[in-house]
């Protein structure tokens, strides 16, 4: 057994696939796999893949030429998938793309396209849900005022969130921290993604912050459900409580919503000074 | 009336989103648009969904009214004249603000304005507009905007507008003429529909513009008939309101296509007329979508249900399934109900009905059916149909296959074979899969109407005592 181990972003995996497919592995001796995920095994030969720009836009320019730009989006978005088998998945949905061109993607009877098809889809889900949900608060003293949200998606959606708040505020500087990662896609006069020191981070937010408008939408939020319809079933189907961490409206997490809809104003207000005041150990809580 | 015009914006806002949330749009699709260079927004076809309120009802848009002041005394509606509540208004620059600041907050993606009528019906509109052209023009606001358009207002306003917002709906209240003489005297079929019919004409026309140009008329992905904006110019006189076409730039006229309203089960009117004119708005005034709301009983008055009679939600939902069949599964009005049988039946889904009543089509091979029949097959939606289409191009699909590109057999399976055969030993007999279904439906549709919570205890969840304590 040959197993390639690949820095965990889309660069590092298309290098891998680069170099798996010059090896001329067989496919029942080969595996692939991001490099967090160390188990070794017995009889198994580790090679360490080195991220190489140029290897990886080659791999990115014979998708587009060779299979379809639909294809490459769909393996981009797999490649930030947090499931394991994704590195083989996007290799093995490769070689089948190579040999039939476009059509492999219509080709749902192959167990390969299936598995990309499947990471993509679900990559693709949570960004959708997270364009919404995300939530900025102002943060800073006057004059050196950013943007700054926190997430916790189960994949990297950082690179894909990057770009669509770059587009929608042009202007603005802005931060967005995924604390699982402990990085952050950093937009101002560039835009890059980093490692963060999440002590820091924690201390930034716990800082100096504008709530008015955060009180603002809370009042909104409140006043636009119909009483008569109450139906927080729906409301955690469509925004599951692992999303609501970060969300104003549901005051810092784990908000009870049945007392946050029969309580109103006071309660709330309550319980968020008290999430404010407890500060990280609160927020460590929400982990679980 | 108690008119308060200067409250604390956060009064404002409470009293004015409050009196809004009866109105049921809240969508921001329909349009896409890149972010530009001086402002801040863009827009996304699919829309996007911000939070979900305690009713679950997605918060896309800021929706709020500019003012609950009303000259009219509709009796359904909780801004009427005669009801004795706190009035107030917004000035343009704290709607602008407030937009603004929670755009890029991301909690909204984008506005949603509506208005009762103070004074009159020009008057409330031209402050709309007023709101509008500050928000594009000074604040250079790209986001998304919904506009309601007021009836009875001029057609020169209405233009004015549609060239600033990206849809714009007038609200048709109550399914017939009728009905709305009955409890909305101010308001007539007239003033509703002549706006409506200005609105569908600009949409087409610029659609005209743009395609005789010899331009880029790029059909857009959904198949509908609104068309990617070409750089053709625009021949258009300029406005008294001052919206001209900056030079280099096109404004459209309302892009993402109009949409309307109307309250079930304030008068007596049954699922089949209000499906047959959702069918004729969508035929005859190109609508986007047609809302429905569940009459939530506030007011007292003769004419109208009981105070806290509850809302119809099952009977809501039912005419949302049928209103996605009309639009996207080339059902027809007719086919789903009739005089003889005007209203939705309780316990299955308007498609199911269909299927079950209609089993001689069925079962339908899913390796030959055409694209229509697939459509029709319960469980079956229009993604699923569209990935069977393609996956079938390249092999014949067994069960397995089916369920890997995601159809779901739940509902299916009583109707469909693959190479000939079922997947399981299935009577296609009306009694047999009527009652299966309903088992799989009883515990959904029990809810919908018996609302109930409950949370999964967690052994670690110490989210109040620790708080607390």
């Amino acid at each position: 057994m040959i197993t390639y181990l690949c820095e965990d972003t889309p660069e590092g995996i298309f290098t891998a696939v680069y170099d798996a497919w010059a090896a001329k592995i067989p496919d029942d001796r080969l595996h692939l796999m991001t490099e967090q995920e160390m188990n070794f095994s017995l009889f198994t030969e580790y090679r360490q893949v080195e991220t190489d720009q140029e290897k990886a836009v080659k791999v990115a320019r014979s998708i587009w030429q060779k299979i379809a730009n639909e294809a490459y989006i769909q393996v981009y978005y797999a490649s930030l998938s947090n499931e394991e088998d994704k590195v083989d998945a996007i290799y093995h949905f490769l070689k089948q793309g190579f040999r039939y061109g476009a059509r492999v993607l219509d080709m749902h009877g192959l167990v390969q396209v299936c598995r990309v098809y499947e990471l993509y889809r679900s990559v693709s889900n949570e960004n959708q849900k997270y364009r919404g949900f995300v939530r900025f608060a102002e943060i800073g003293r006057q004059g050196r005022k950013i943007l700054l949200a926190r997430i916790r998606p189960k994949n990297q959606l950082l690179p894909l969130l990057g770009q669509h708040f770059a587009d929608r505020f042009g202007q603005e500087n802005f931060v967005i921290i995924d604390d699982e990662r402990a990085m952050g896609y950093f937009h101002g006069e560039t835009a890059f993604l980093s490692k963060v020191d999440m002590v820091q981070i924690d201390r930034l937010w716990q800082g100096q912050r504008d709530t008015a408008y955060e009180e603002l939408f809370q009042t909104f939020f409140r006043s636009i459900a119909i009483k008569e319809r109450e139906n927080y079933v729906c409301q955690r189907t469509m925004c599951p409580i692992r999303y609501r961490d970060y969300m104003v409206e549901f005051s810092g997490g784990k908000a009870d919503e049945e007392t946050q809809m029969a309580g109103g104003r006071l309660q709330i207000v309550e319980n968020k000074t008290e999430s404010m005041g407890t500060g990280t150990k609160q927020m460590g809580s929400h982990k679980i | 009336m108690i008119v308060l015009e200067d409250l604390e914006i956060e009064k404002k806002l409470e009293i004015l989103s409050d009196a809004a949330k009866y109105d049921v749009a809240c969508t921001s699709s329909g349009v896409e648009r890149k972010g530009s260079q001086e402002g801040m927004g863009n827009a996304t076809r699919c829309g996007i969904c911000h939070s979900f309120a305690a009713d679950g009802r997605c918060i896309s848009l800021l929706k709020v009214l500019m003012t609950n002041e009303c000259i009219y005394d509709c009796k359904y509606c909780i801004n009427r004249r005669s009801n004795d509540t706190v009035r107030t208004s917004f000035t343009p620059q704290e709607l602008c603000g407030l937009t603004i600041q929670f755009y890029r907050r991301n909690y909204i993606e984008g506005l949603f304005l509506s208005s009762g009528i103070r004074r009159s019906p020009d008057e409330t509109m031209e402050q709309i507009y007023r709101v509008l052209f500050l928000l594009r023009r000074q604040y250079h606001f790209n986001g998304y905007i919904h506009v309601k358009g007021i009836p009875g207002a001029s057609a020169e306003l209405v233009q004015a507008v549609g060239y600033l917002a990206d849809r714009m709906s007038l609200n048709l209240e109550l399914p017939t003429a009728q009905g709305l003489q009955k409890l909305a005297p101010g308001k007539t079929r007239e003033k509703i529909l002549t706006p409506m019919r200005q609105i569908q004409n600009g949409i087409r026309e610029q659609k005209l513009l743009l395609t005789d140009g010899g331009r880029i008329a790029k059909k857009s992905d959904n198949g509908s008939s609104l068309y990617l904006p070409g750089d053709g110019q625009i021949l258009r006189e300029k406005s008294s309101y001052g919206v001209s076409t900056r030079s280099g730039k096109q404004e459209r006229f309302v892009p993402a296509g109009q949409s309307t309203q109307m309250i079930v089960g304030a008068t007596q009117e049954n699922d089949y007329q209000i499906l047959t004119i959702a069918e004729s708005l969508y035929r005859k005034f190109e609508l986007k979508r047609v809302f429905y709301s569940a009459y939530v009983a506030l007011n007292e008055d003769k004419d109208l249900p009981q105070v806290g009679t509850k809302p119809p939600l099952l009977r809501e939902h039912r005419l949302y399934q049928a209103d996605f069949l009309l639009r996207f599964y080339g059902f027809a009005a007719k086919e789903l109900l009739s005089e003889e049988k005007p209203n939705f039946n309780v316990y299955l889904d308007p498609k199911c009905d269909w299927a079950i009543r209609h089993l001689e089509y069925f079962p339908v091979e899913i390796n030959r059916a055409d694209y229509e029949m697939l459509l029709r097959v319960p469980g079956i939606g229009v993604k699923s149909a569209q990935r069977i289409m393609r996956a079938r191009r390249s092999a014949k699909l067994d069960f397995d296959q089916l369920k890997r590109i995601g159809v779901v057999l739940k509902r299916a399976h009583y109707f469909i074979t693959c190479n000939g055969k079922m997947l399981y030993h299935t009577k296609i007999e009306e009694d047999y899969i009527t009652r299966r279904i309903l088992e799989l439906d009883h515990a959904k549709n029990w809810q919908m109407d018996y609302q109930m919570t409950y949370r999964q205890l967690s052994l670690f969840d110490d989210r109040k005592e620790g708080v607390t304590g």
